[in-house]
């Protein structure tokens, strides 16, 4: 079994929500044979890591943005 | 016409004769077509039925930063995550190939095929392929 992903997108790079799911796929794994209320918890904790890691990545891209800004009005 | 995930049968052997240098020769990974049978009787790349369209270029991109770790009784390898930017493009599966087995080049030696469950497609974006965790227990390849 090879567990890998594939990610595509329209227009532009990955969305900040998708590289937070591949952050998420490396940070934790659920085996498909664990015992069902590990897995139910490990994939709660699985969405609470992305959540994290999402709001971090489309902060850190705002600050660059407004970096930017300040930029180019300077 | 399908595509199966697998470690090909070959290269299970190639490996034991000592063909394969895993984080020395040069792997590639080239994307196919829902058309393309590739599974664990592939013993070679083909250009047949691959993905064709902007951004991708027959033969597919050379994988980087192949490594070997020994973990416990396992040893894996991994392979950097493999991106075409600015595709145009629908794959149905992989195959990762050595272009320099044996010691020599130009060869295309299968390694293993990727099943991606269906079409993906990228239109003017980014076609990433995420291999799994560099670990004894989900590495893209693993001899326990």
């Amino acid at each position: 079994m090879i567990d890998f992903k594939v990610y595509t997108s329209s227009n532009g790079p990955l969305s900040a929500e998708q590289l937070a799911d591949m952050a998420a796929n490396e940070i934790i794994n659920i085996s498909d044979t664990a015992p069902e209320p590990l897995r139910q918890q490990a994939h709660l904790f699985r969405e609470n890591v992305k959540r994290v890691v999402h709001k971090y990545i489309t902060r850190g891209l705002n600050s660059n943005l407004d970096y930017m800004v300040r930029e180019i009005k300077n | 016409m399908a595509i199966t995930t697998a470690m090909c049968s070959s290269f299970k052997r190639d490996l034991l004769k000592g063909y394969h240098g895993m984080d020395s020769d040069t792997f590639k990974m080239a994307l196919f077509t829902s058309s393309a049978t590739l599974g664990a009787s592939t013993t070679s790349y083909s250009s047949t039925n691959e993905v064709s369209g902007t951004g991708y270029s027959a033969g597919g991109q050379a994988l980087d930063n192949g490594s070997v770790t020994l973990s416990g009784t396992t040893a894996f390898v991994d392979f950097n995550d493999e991106t075409w930017t600015t595709a145009t493009i629908t794959a149905n599966g992989a195959l990762i190939y050595n272009t320099q087995t044996n010691g020599g080049s130009g060869t295309t030696d299968a390694v293993a095929v990727l099943a991606f469950g269906g079409d993906k497609t990228s239109t003017n974006g980014d076609f990433v392929v995420q291999f799994p965790t560099a670990d004894a227990s989900n590495a893209v390849i693993r001899i326990a």
